[in-house]
């Protein structure tokens, strides 16, 4: 069951090819209902599909006593954008929080499972996170720009690696790239909280893009922004994935149906439910439970 | 309280007596209370008024005297006060920031001058300010030829470079023998003082404080100015600073006090005029309208003092004058001094402020950052909430028992008297910079530890910056509080009364508040409203002062929070 | 199973492990850090370990343990039972500091009590903001002073005032006979300290009753309540562990001030009656005044009066410490009530 669907922007997907039927009983009478992407999906040509840049393999995340991640195993591809939707609490932020072990600063946090960046657990007693974060970005669902100048908000990532070289060069190539410099070239030291709240979170995504990492993580980038805002970083999205991974836990999915290229659906309790290319999810998803919470029925 | 007749007409409600009963208790209970929350205020601004007219007289001036002092001094700030007021509100804060940092930068190169050329010597601080600078020069040489080091490699580099700088290798004393071995090689600091020639002591102030200031005001404006302003202004300062000396050591004063004088004025005051300058929120009317202020109160005062030596009038015969904040206690009343009081309370908040500041803000930094919320990160902050409440005696105590008595330090020295303070105002310290910490955004963590940042690169990078102004505030009011106590001093054996300025760190020396004390058991009248209420008088300035910055610092701290 | 990545971007397995950053400083930083909060630690102990040993040393409690000569011991019951005070008789009865340290806790807390706990209200339910914003630095203002200054001004202003008062009443009241105020007294000394820790009950009874809901607020106004009747009636029952706990926490530091009470009451052991308003009319010596006195005279190496320093010192210690705790006990504990 191959074809090739045009999508929006021109790009022909393949769509994943199905995969074996799930031997839960439980599910049974359902639909087909993917729990996992079949591995090495080279089925199509095209960026998306590419190489696997992080996978997580039966990821458990407790807080405490209660679950809120559940046996979540899925891929993600690079320079692409994931979107990771459902009701809220039910683990998006959390998952996205594994990625670049963010869960690690919160006390009673426990994460069972592994998470492979570029091939390599996350959560091995070798790995640094420190480093880790350092080749992973991360923007907030509230811009939170330090209190320092402009200049000096996206050159923080760079003098933390001590990469101070042409810094000059690096800040105005990351403000360009998260299409801000033009409207703050001639302001660089006036103070990051001055800017209005979309041009806070596009200097977010220009400190973090300005290390150069191989994966962004947006957390809700847009739900504190007014419309006009939320389509501007909603096209610096795409734009940005041509050269960068990112993952975006959104609540929003017209927003993830718009600008990403495969969705993955978390329900209640951890769940995730479907993962597939976005298309796919939002025209004709496996799960009967995806189709209510997309059609509205309920979350 | 008559109860509702009912046959009154409904169209005319009267108003029955039980609802007026009830407002006038409410009423009377209003301004009982109003009463209460300023009776003790009341009580003590009258008590204030008393002290502050024992120690300056201001009734036994000339005749003529009032209306000379009305007129060139009260009359031109009253009316730059009013235009502030009823025109220029603004003007008026910018007017009390450029007054305010002039005076206080007098205050402060008054301590550093008497550290400098009374305490350690002119020759000493020379010396060690050139030996700190070599060492200084040569670890910045090694960070540029060798940029790689590790962290441990350049720890040791630094350490040797600084012991050597200002400790060398001294004399040993060998134990169970009253010899020591010679020295085997002088500090840098010690063969700089030993030298043959050592420069003047205006020279050497010029040196190592005229000069670095100038430098830092060169760089700091060569951040947003072209390079010949800010070399301009940094030469300036250095031309300004002699001028000034020539100018006093012409009136009768030192080339050196007039230097530090300068210094200490007009580089606080270019600097801030210099900040409202570059900062757009500040209207350049409202700046020519601020210095109206500085000018008023500056030209004011010296205009009445020339009139008053050219017509010899006497102004009013006060305690506090020059010679009492430069004198020394004495029998005679009319001759008594807090000199040397003075110079103990500087040297020992010097100590205090060494000590308390990383300390206090160290804990803090640790109990909000590092510690995990467990049991004995509960336990320790119960236990310094504790700490806070010991009165101050049993401090004293502490220090006597402990650093006197079993670690065999000097009775009543300075360093001692600093230490026990210390302790004494470190749980403040501590609760209001965890205060301060633990008031900034988590968000702004996150995102630091989001971007691959260690923990305390976060704490270096984004908290401590921001929860500053507030550690500062808090510091600042510890400070205030430990100027004034003195029963632990008491108790450590400081002298209620020192002759003589203080000679190191370790000698014995009183302090402000012990003097008052002292001189409170001498009951002539002379002393009980002359002398000790001018000590009085000094205090509360010294106190006030210090609780107004931090005010400032504060109200600042939390508008810019909210911007 | 994934393959090893091996495209253009030259990122190995292994750079995860490189350690980012240094650690060595890391490492030492925490040290630093850790080192700074457990000397807070460290001074308690050494605190209640200096007090006791010394004191131990006055009640020959250690005298054979430590092999220390127990020359001129008291014992703990002589001590606190005795009435006098006379080191060079050998008595050493402490009663009559406590007596006099009573007589300030009695006579500040008629001041501090009523006039902080009418400033909290005040302040809590009644002000405007702008008065808030002169009042609240005004107070803190009071707090600042420090005690010296506070004790000058009950010596040279207080005391002369009280005494033309008094003597202006007793010679226009006739049957009212009012002893002597004299030049060192403890109502003077009272007043002064009364008003140096106002600041103290206003602001915890304030902080205490603005913390109390606003609901409990409305639903007494909304049974038609006056303001007054809600401030009495609703708020201050809501904050009464946090009012009752600000007594406690001022009275404590009452009990520690020593500067106030030694320049205004005088160095004079003298037996006062707390109770007796004419008692507060004669010199005493508090516990904190005993000590500076002790202090200040010969201290001559291990004899008994040092170690009397340390005794009176311990008392001190434990009683304020017990009153801190309590304070801290009641608000923890009663806290939970009504939210």
């Amino acid at each position: 069951m191959t074809q090739s669907d045009m999508t929006d922007d021109g790009r022909t997907e393949p769509t994943s090819e199905t995969d074996s039927v799930s031997a839960d009983p439980e599910h049974d009478d359902e639909e087909l209902i993917e729990t996992g992407v079949t591995a090495g999906t080279e089925g199509g040509s095209g960026p998306v599909g590419g190489r696997t840049i992080i996978e997580s393999r039966g990821l458990d995340v407790y807080y405490g006593e209660e679950r809120a991640l559940q046996d979540v195993s899925l891929e993600i591809p690079e320079k692409s954008v994931t979107a990771i939707i459902g009701p809220s609490g039910c683990g998006k932020s959390t998952f996205l929080r594994c990625i670049n072990r963010m869960n690690d600063l919160i006390q009673n946090a426990r994460v069972e499972g592994e998470l492979r960046f570029e091939g390599k657990n996350v959560y091995d007693d070798d790995v640094d996170p420190v480093a880790l974060r350092r080749r992973i970005g991360m923007v907030f669902q509230e811009p939170n720009p330090f209190p320092k100048s402009i200049y000096d908000n996206v050159a923080y990532g760079l003098r933390l690696q001590d990469q101070t070289d042409d810094l000059d060069e690096k800040v105005e190539q990351a403000l360009k790239d998260a299409a801000l410099w033009d409207e703050v070239k001639d302001r660089l030291d006036e103070s990051g909280l001055e800017l209005s709240g979309g041009q806070q979170q596009r200097l977010c995504i220009a400190r973090a893009i300005a290390v150069d990492p191989g994966v962004i993580l947006m957390d809700e980038p847009a739900s504190a922004l007014d419309p006009v805002a939320t389509s501007q970083i909603e096209d610096l999205i795409q734009e940005i994935a041509e050269e960068y991974t990112v993952v975006i836990v959104t609540h929003n999915m017209q927003q993830a149906a718009r600008i990403s290229d495969r969705t993955a659906v978390f329900l209640t309790g951890g769940e995730l439910v479907e993962y597939d290319d976005t298309d796919k999810i939002f025209q004709n998803p496996e799960s009967q439970r995806v189709e209510d919470y997309i059609t509205g029925k309920f979350g | 309280m008559m109860s509702i007749d009912t046959d009154t007409d409904t169209a005319n409600p009267a108003e029955t007596s039980f609802e007026r009963v009830s407002r006038r208790k409410g009423q009377l209970f209003r301004w009982l209370l109003l009463i209460a929350s300023f009776a003790g205020i009341v009580s003590l601004g009258v008590l204030l008024v008393y002290v502050f007219i024992d120690a300056l007289q201001p009734l036994t001036a000339d005749a003529i005297w009032y209306p000379v002092f009305l007129l060139t001094v009260v009359a031109p700030i009253a009316g730059v006060g009013l235009f502030y007021w009823r025109w220029a509100p603004s003007a008026g804060s910018i007017g009390v920031t450029l007054l305010g940092l002039p005076v206080l930068g007098l205050m402060a190169t008054g301590a550093t001058f008497v550290i400098v050329t009374d305490v350690l010597g002119s020759t000493t601080w020379f010396g060690f300010v050139v030996a700190l600078g070599v060492a200084t020069g040569l670890f910045a040489g090694f960070g540029r030829v060798r940029p790689d080091a590790s962290f441990e490699t350049r720890f040791v580099v630094g350490l040797f470079l600084y012991w050597f700088a200002l400790i060398g290798l001294p004399s040993v004393p060998i134990p169970f023998t009253n010899l020591a071995t010679v020295e085997f090689l002088p500090s840098l600091m010690g063969a700089i003082t030993s030298l043959p020639v050592v420069p003047t002591r205006w020279a050497a102030l010029f040196w190592t404080l005229v000069v670095p200031v100038g430098a830092g005001v060169t760089s700091y404006l060569a951040g947003h100015r072209p390079r010949r302003t800010a070399l301009g202004a940094g030469v300036i300062v250095l031309g300004a600073a002699l001028a000034g000396g020539l100018l006093a050591a012409q009136v009768g004063s030192s080339l050196a006090v007039g230097e530090l004088v300068v210094l200490g004025t007009v580089v606080p005051f270019g600097l801030m005029i210099e900040r409202y300058r570059v900062a757009e929120t500040v209207d350049r009317r409202d700046l020519r309208a601020g210095l109206a202020l500085p000018v008023a109160v500056i030209g004011g005062l010296v205009l009445n003092a020339v009139l008053s030596g050219v017509l010899g009038i006497a102004g009013p015969a006060s305690w506090l004058d020059w010679q009492y904040l430069t004198n020394a206690p004495s029998r005679f009343a009319e001759q008594a001094g807090i000199y040397p009081a003075l110079v103990g309370s500087i040297m020992i908040m010097i100590i205090v402020v060494l000590l308390t500041f990383p300390i206090g803000v160290g804990a803090a930094v640790y109990l909000e950052e590092y510690a995990p919320e467990n049991r004995t990160s509960r336990l320790i902050r119960i236990n310094i909430s504790n700490l806070a409440g010991v009165p101050s005696v049993v401090y004293g105590l502490l220090g006597l028992g402990l650093f006197i008595r079993l670690l065999d330090m000097g009775l009543g020295s300075i360093l001692v008297a600093g230490m026990t303070l210390s302790l004494l105002i470190l749980p403040i310290v501590i609760i209001s910079s965890r205060e301060a910490i633990r008031a900034v955004p988590d968000s702004m963590r996150q995102a630091s530890y989001g971007m691959g940042a260690t923990r305390w690169q976060t704490v270096r990078r984004v908290v401590l910056p921001e929860a500053m102004p507030g550690i500062l505030t808090g510091t600042i009011l510890a400070l205030a509080r430990a100027v004034g106590e003195a029963a632990p001093l008491l108790m450590i054996g400081t002298a209620t009364t020192a002759f003589s300025v203080p000679g190191s760190f370790t000698d014995t020396a009183s302090a402000m508040p012990l003097q008052i004390y002292a001189w409170s058991e001498l009951p002539s009248e002379s002393f009980q409203h002359g002398v000790v209420a001018a000590g009085v008088v000094v205090l509360i300035v010294v106190m006030l002062t210090m609780n107004s910055v931090a005010i400032v610092l504060r109200n600042r701290y939390q508008t810019r929070g909210e911007s | 199973m994934s393959t090893e990545p091996t495209d253009a971007d030259g990122m190995e397995p292994g750079f995860l492990t490189e350690t980012a950053g240094n650690t060595t400083r890391e490492r030492l930083v925490r040290a630093f850090f850790f080192v700074c909060a457990f000397l807070s630690v460290v001074t308690t102990f050494a605190i209640v370990f200096t007090l006791a040993f010394e004191a131990a040393k006055f009640f020959g409690v250690t005298g054979q343990l430590l092999g220390v000569s127990a020359e001129k011991t008291v014992a703990a019951v002589e001590f606190y039972t005795g009435f006098e005070w006379i080191p060079s008789r050998q008595l050493f009865g402490v009663l009559e500091f406590v007596s006099a340290t009573l007589a300030i806790v009695v006579g500040s807390s008629i001041i501090a009590l009523p006039f902080g706990l009418g400033t909290a209200i005040y302040l809590s339910e009644y002000a405007n903001p702008r008065m808030r914003t002169y009042l609240k630095p005004a107070l803190e203002v009071l707090a600042g002073i420090p005690t010296v200054v506070y004790g000058y001004f009950a010596l040279v202003y207080i005391t002369p005032a009280l005494d033309g008062f008094f003597s202006a009443v007793s010679r226009t009241v006739p049957l009212l006979t009012i002893p002597d105020l004299g030049a060192f007294n403890l109502l003077s000394a009272s007043i002064v300290v009364g008003i140096m820790i106002i600041p103290m009950v206003s602001s915890i009874s304030e902080d205490a009753m603005s913390a109390v809901p606003d609901d409990l607020r409305q639903a007494g106004y909304g049974m038609g309540a006056t303001k007054f009747d809600v401030s009495i009636g609703v708020v201050i029952p809501a904050a009464i562990s946090g009012i009752f706990s600000s007594f406690i926490l001022a009275l404590s530091r009452a009990i520690g001030e020593t500067m106030a009470v030694t320049i205004a009451a005088g160095q004079q052991p003298n037996l006062v009656n707390p109770l007796n308003p004419a008692d507060y009319f004669d010199a005493a010596m508090p516990m904190t005044a005993g000590m500076v006195q002790i202090a200040t005279g010969d201290i001559a190496g291990q004899g008994a009066e040092y170690q009397s320093l340390f005794a009176i010192g311990l008392t001190l210690f434990v009683i304020t410490l017990a009153m801190n705790l309590i304070s801290d006990v009641i608000t923890e504990r009663y806290r939970e009530q009504y939210e």
